[in-house]
């Protein structure tokens, strides 16, 4: 039972994700900025850093697909970038300690690295014209306070939880 | 140098990237199908947003709820001003269309661009990384839905469906900036009451009444208006003008309200006249939407005339 709780949760932050960019608008920011939530991304980082680097990266190839498939169409632009942050931030972790803050850093440096190496691949690929300056001021920042913000919500019980989960699967 | 190459590492990141490349080159092909893995992927997922999507529409309305209820009054002074202008319509409508059938019988049958059936269906959700503008709802192929059949909301034209798969679709909304979306559009000439205001002020009478042409090529980002161009340049435009799609690229039906008229400008070379057409329909609260699935069968001109030719 406890197996199916992990993936269903990630699957969750999958689909909240399409469900908050069609729900939720901030009044106060107008249509021009785009706050992009990046929960899942978000969510397997901390199963990297909590659990264990190979459940991290297994979630990351797998929802990055499902993004590809399901929303954007175009297979390969998310494919290998949610494993291989993974990846990176499970190296990051070895050097530095797991204290929130750090983690809370890490993931927002990640959903900052995804969201330049996306607009690179749409950039070369020509499906957006959008000059840095713009993206930088209407994108990146509001992207980057809107997961924060996420990522210090979440962070207190996904760590109990994903702790407790690595306790009992190493008592198995 | 053999060193360099032994790293696995290294050789795993130089395949994936290859890997990444090609499947991006693969999946950017002009009106590519989605294969049956996709297609049973999107179902799936599609189930699990409906089923999820319910309770946030319903909180999120709760909000909606409660800054209505703010505006509810000056709303409704206003309605009720409209009220009397809207049977007066009303009436006017009912006979124009009476008449509009009799002519038809009178004409015989004609094949007509403007009937459709509506497929209604909900939105489930909106792809979350903005670069594509795509909404998805939640009836497909199963439903009657093919790709590049128009969107349609009360408030006029959002977009076309992209991809289908067996129970839900993807629907390319206006505001993307893609220059293969290019709908064949119409304008129509200024109203009379508006014409004699015209005449007053400028003595301007080179007004037509007939409808003018064009075809919406894009999306202007900070402008937030449709391109329409092509538009001869003899053509008067004015501001407010109502732009309809034209029913004459094939797979659109006709007279669905796409926006009107925002700013005249000629067109790069100076030949053509070029429009920003202010969307009717607001591409960020959309909740309901149907498929126009257009009655007069759509005909591809190049395989008809391929036909032609055979015969």
């Amino acid at each position: 039972m406890r197996r199916f709780i992990l993936p269903f949760l990630v699957l969750f932050a999958f689909i909240s994700e399409s469900s908050f960019a069609h729900l939720v608008h901030f009044p106060f920011l107008g249509e021009d900025y785009l706050y992009i939530p990046r929960f899942v991304l978000i969510f397997v980082i901390f199963i990297t850093v909590y659990l264990n680097r190979t459940q991290g990266m297994l979630f990351g190839l797998i929802f990055g697909l499902l993004q590809d498939v399901v929303y954007v169409e175009v297979i390969g632009i998310y494919l290998f970038a949610y494993g291989f942050l993974a990846y990176l931030i499970s190296k990051a972790m070895k050097v530095l300690h797991g204290q929130i803050y750090i983690v809370i850093f890490l993931s927002t440096l990640a959903v900052a690295v995804l969201e330049f190496y996306v607009y690179g691949i749409n950039y070369v690929i020509g499906t957006t014209k959008m000059s840095l300056y713009q993206f930088t001021t209407q994108r990146l920042l509001t992207t980057l306070g809107l997961n924060l913000v996420v990522a210090l919500l979440f962070i207190f019980p996904l760590k109990s939880f994903l702790t407790k989960l690595k306790i009992a699967e190493s008592e198995d | 140098m053999p060193q360099f190459f032994l790293n696995k590492r290294l050789i795993l990141l130089l395949v994936s990237v290859i890997v990444l490349v090609s499947l991006i080159g693969f999946s950017l092909k002009d009106d590519r199908q989605l294969s049956w893995p996709e297609q049973f992927l999107q179902d799936t997922v599609s189930v699990f947003q409906s089923i999820f999507h319910k309770p946030a529409t319903y909180v999120s309305n709760v909000f909606g709820n409660i800054k209505d209820l703010k505006n509810t009054y000056e709303e409704n002074e206003l309605l009720k001003s409209r009220l009397d202008e809207y049977m007066q319509l009303e009436a006017d409508l009912q006979e124009y269309k009476v008449e509009n059938e009799k002519l038809k019988t009178e004409l015989g049958k004609v094949a007509d661009l403007r009937q459709y059936n509506p497929i209604y269906s909900a939105v489930i959700g909106r792809n979350p990384d903005r670069w594509y503008d795509y909404i998805s709802i939640d009836k497909g192929e199963q439903d009657g839905v093919e790709p590049n059949m128009a969107v349609v909301t009360a408030e006029g034209l959002i977009g076309k469906v992209k991809s289908t798969s067996q129970f839900s679709s993807t629907v390319q909304l206006l505001s993307a900036s893609d220059l293969k979306n290019r709908i064949s559009a119409e304008i129509l000439p200024v109203e009379s009451k508006k014409t004699e205001d015209e005449n007053d002020t400028n003595e301007d009478k080179t007004e037509n009444n007939d409808k003018v042409t064009g075809l919406i090529e894009g999306y202007d980002e900070e402008k937030g208006a449709l391109l329409l161009r092509r538009i001869e340049s003899d053509i008067k435009l004015v501001e407010g003008q109502k732009v309809l799609t034209s029913g004459k690229g094939g797979v659109f039906p006709d007279g669905i309200l796409i926006g009107e008229i925002m700013e005249v400008e000629p067109d790069s070379y100076g030949l053509e006249q070029m429009a920003y057409i202010k969307p009717s329909a607001n591409f960020y609260d959309i909740d309901r939407v149907w498929v126009a699935d257009r009655v007069a069968p759509s005909e591809d001109p190049v395989e008809a005339l391929a036909e032609e030719e055979e015969e």
